[in-house]
């Protein structure tokens, strides 16, 4: 109940203004009132002198206290006073407050006899110069210039208002606006009638950035939680739109860095601080997530959503990145309603020479934290030359084809149902217990258990610039666990696929590059009678690594008959190669720059029987 | 007998300073190792009190900090006390060892070792390039929790806020995983919060002389 209290105040007035009023008929000349303090409720006018002139001069000025760090200082004159109703035609209000900064504003005013009144803003400067003291809000040397009218008749209020910036900065956590670079125009007209404020037109306009139309309702006691607004925004620039407003808001977010470029519309009807519908339209937009790796060019379409109703959208862009991954042209239509989403008909990918052939997407939960996602795709051959050159690995030669029966995304984990299956290398590789935690946090982490079956070692070995294998190859690789995609644990096992009958040979520059992967000495077999062998029989290979801590400790199939060492490659027949290693722990970094430059010298050893 | 005996004298003999507590929980935790051990000569059920390694912590602590901030950026409180006490400290455990080694092989050793950790603190020593200047204009100051804060949001010049905001939000998170990281990786999820106190004492105290830290009631001094 402060308004009352406020009214009590100026009625305490009233008696004053009526003396300065009734003062003509006495034919008086000038009259000087020094008044040394006026309390309101929370604020206190000190030091005030008022004077008035025949003519119809007047002016009051005085030391405003409130709750404001620093005393203001105002100063209220009109040059014109006419005593009809009470009407003012040359009116002028200086403020300043050295935290805030100062107000000089012109207009005129009059109050009629019925108690309707207007007040006329011809021009007004504002200066703000203010820094609070959580440094969330700040404004320096920020130039404001603005007209406007406010009529009252009685029943309603009418304001109109035209603003403009002319310069200076703004911070109002998290956004930050420099108006000498991009002003900002606003223009609105309101429109009071019993409680409610009316927002009859509200349009902002910023350079370089785009412009925003707002109308609506609102309840001016509780307007942030009472109010019905529909907004309507054309962002004609959006890469300035994105660094400016989007970029601070996402700070520490998944979505930390987002940049767009190009242009979109957005409409949107907001009641209670509830959207009821967003609706978005692109046109030749380029997005970029450069913490999720994502890069899209050419997007077009609509995005809609509403909490009642299903929405449906379609998107398409012409190109894009995902990782390092090449996407191609693609189209997507999909259903949303409320914290849903889902894809309405199955939706093709392109990626590299294959595609990624998405069957079921659905995500529920948005926005919450039971953000739950269903996934389900099928990837249609992609060349597998192509996709290591994509991620800069040897090319291996094959293609690469699988299936994603189910990947469900909760509390903050990802998680594939079943396994993902991929043939390649002529065999099959399963990935299973896939889980990706925390993936868009600090910290985001895969582990998985990798099955390999039959796979053929010439087509794996003819990727590196190694020696040649033949035969086929299992492995299992449990307990993997990456951490920005290199692998910190797990326990791998490869070995020659039980039972097969295909040939098992091994060249002799094989033999050599094993040894040096193992540190071992290199040109043995090329000395002496060996060297009329090109490649040799082999009854079994088998490598176990168990990784952790950075170090990898090594195994074979089995120990060797000499030594403490262990048998990496098992020859048959005549003339009959064992592959030893001697080492057991070795470090993982060292022994993958090994294998990415084969040859050195270190602990293995070729036995010749 | 002879270790009790022995642990109360390094107790009387330990210098009183702020790191009391930690040698009064390591004391304890000895005294509790040796009684298990005692109890395990004389009955088959024993009870192991797994007590929060502080100074194991304390030196993990400085280990990571000395990764993150650089050497440079260290210079270590070391004084004729501090040299006492870790003398005092490893013959206890040299008398320990030869009375109890399987007890001894007990003995906390706090592993900062795993990749998770790594990985955070080559995040933040990268960071701490754009840090640094901040700290050094006293901007951003050491809290007393653990984190760093925007010490005087105001004096931040406005075109600046959000990417300090964004340097303190960004090193905050990194912080809070590293510190769940080592409690992880140790296997005592529970210790998070200890492990982030000890921190809180060590980043203030290895700060550099200029940088503003946060006493225990939350005001800020330049160290």
């Amino acid at each position: 109940m402060r308004a009352p209290a406020h009214h009590a105040q100026v009625y305490r007035i009233l008696p004053l203004l009526a003396l300065i009023l009734a003062a003509p008929a006495a034919a008086l000349e000038r009259i000087e009132v020094q008044i040394t303090r006026i309390d309101g409720s929370g604020w206190q006018l000190r030091d005030v002198r008022g004077h008035w002139q025949a003519h119809g001069r007047l002016g009051v000025a005085g030391r405003l206290e409130s709750g404001l760090p620093a005393r203001s200082f105002v100063e209220l004159s009109c040059a014109k006073l006419q005593a009809r109703g009470l009407a003012c035609d040359a009116l002028r209000l200086r403020a300043r407050n050295p935290a805030f900064g100062s107000l000089d504003a012109r207009g005129a005013a009059q109050l009629d006899a019925s108690g309707g009144w207007r007040l006329q803003l011809r021009r007004a400067d504002v200066t703000l110069q203010h820094n609070s003291a959580d440094g969330r809000l700040a404004a320096e040397n920020l130039r404001l210039g603005l007209t406007g009218e406010a009529r009252h008749d009685g029943k309603h209020l009418q304001l109109w208002l035209q603003a403009a910036t002319a310069g200076g900065l703004a911070y109002i956590e998290p956004y930050f606006v420099d108006f000498g670079a991009q002003p900002l125009h606003v223009d609105v007209e309101l429109r009071q009638d019993g409680g409610a404020l009316r927002i009859e037109h509200l349009a902002a306009r910023q350079t370089g950035v785009g412009s925003i139309a707002v109308r609506g309702a609102l309840d001016p006691a509780a307007w942030g939680r009472r109010h019905e607004l529909f907004i309507n925004a054309a962002i004609d620039d959006a890469a300035s739109a994105a660094t400016l407003y989007a970029q601070p808001a996402l700070t520490a977010t998944p979505l930390q860095g987002l940049a767009l470029a190009g242009a979109l519309e957005l409409t949107a009807h907001l009641r209670n601080a509830q959207p009821l519908t967003v609706e978005a339209r692109l046109r030749a937009l380029e997005l970029r997530i450069p913490r999720l790796g994502v890069s899209l060019d050419g997007l077009h379409g609509k995005l809609a959503w509403a909490t009642a109703t299903q929405a449906t959208s379609q998107l398409r862009w012409s190109g894009g990145q995902l990782g390092r991954l090449p996407l191609g042209p693609a189209q997507l239509q999909w259903r949303a309603a409320g914290a849903a989403l889902a894809l309405s008909a199955p939706t093709r990918i392109p990626l590299l020479d294959g595609s990624v052939d998405i069957d079921r997407l659905a995500v529920s939960g948005i926005g919450g934290a039971a953000l739950k996602a269903e996934f389900a795709a099928r990837l249609q051959p992609i060349d597998l030359r192509e996709l290591c050159r994509a991620f800069g690995w040897p090319a291996f030669s094959g293609t690469l084809s699988g299936h994603i029966p189910g990947l469900r995304l909760h509390d903050r984990r990802i998680e594939l149902d079943g396994a993902l299956t991929a043939d390649a290398f002529g065999g099959e590789i399963r990935i299973g217990a896939l889980g990706v935690t925390d993936p868009f946090g600090v910290l985001p982490r895969v582990s998985a258990d990798i099955q390999l079956r039959r796979l053929d070692l010439a087509a794996l070995t003819g990727a590196f610039d190694f020696g040649r294998i033949t035969g086929r190859l299992d492995g299992d690789i449990t307990g993997l666990r990456l951490i920005g995609w290199a692998p910190v644990a797990m326990d791998a096992h490869l070995y020659s696929t039980p039972g097969d009958r295909s040939p098992r040979r091994i060249s002799q520059r094989a033999i050599d590059d094993i040894a040096a992967v193992g540190g071992g000495p290199t040109g043995l077999l090329s000395r002496g009678v060996m060297r009329f062998f090109d490649d040799f029989a082999y009854r079994r290979i088998g490598w176990r690594c168990v990784l952790d801590d950075g170090i990898c400790r090594m195994d074979g199939i089995r120990p060797s008959d000499e030594g403490d060492g262990y048998v990496l490659v098992e020859g048959r027949g005549l003339p009959r190669i064992d592959v030893v290693g001697y080492s057991r722990r070795v470090s993982w970094p060292v022994f993958m720059a090994q294998l990415r430059s084969i040859g050195n010298a270190g602990a293995a050893r070729v036995d010749t029987p | 007998m002879v270790h009790r005996a022995f642990v109360a004298a390094a107790y009387t003999g330990g210098v009183v300073d702020r790191r009391d507590n930690a040698m009064t929980t390591l004391s304890l935790m000895r005294a509790a190792m040796l009684a298990a051990t005692a109890a395990a000569m004389s009955a088959a059920c024993v009870t192991i009190n797994v007590y929060f390694p502080a100074a194991a912590a304390e030196k993990a602590a400085d280990r990571i900090i000395d990764d993150v901030w650089g050497e440079r950026a260290s210079p270590a409180p070391s004084g004729e006390t501090s040299s006492l006490r870790g003398a005092l400290m490893r013959s206890t455990v040299g008398v320990l060892e030869w009375l109890v080694p399987a007890a001894e092989a007990a003995e906390p050793n706090l592993d900062i070792g795993s990749p998770e950790i790594t990985r955070l603190k080559t995040q933040m020593e990268r960071r701490f390039a754009d840090l640094k200047p901040l700290l050094d204009k006293g901007l951003v100051g050491l809290g007393n929790d653990g984190f760093v804060a925007v010490r005087d949001p105001a004096a931040v010049p406005l075109a600046e806020r959000n990417q300090v905001r964004s340097i303190v939000a960004n090193e905050n998170a990194d912080r809070a995983a590293l510190y769940r990281e080592i409690a992880v990786a140790n296997g005592q999820p529970q210790w998070e919060t200890q492990i982030r106190e000890v921190f809180a004492a060590r980043w203030i105290a290895k700060a550099q002389s200029g940088w503003w830290v946060q006493d225990a009631s939350g005001a800020w001094t330049q160290k």
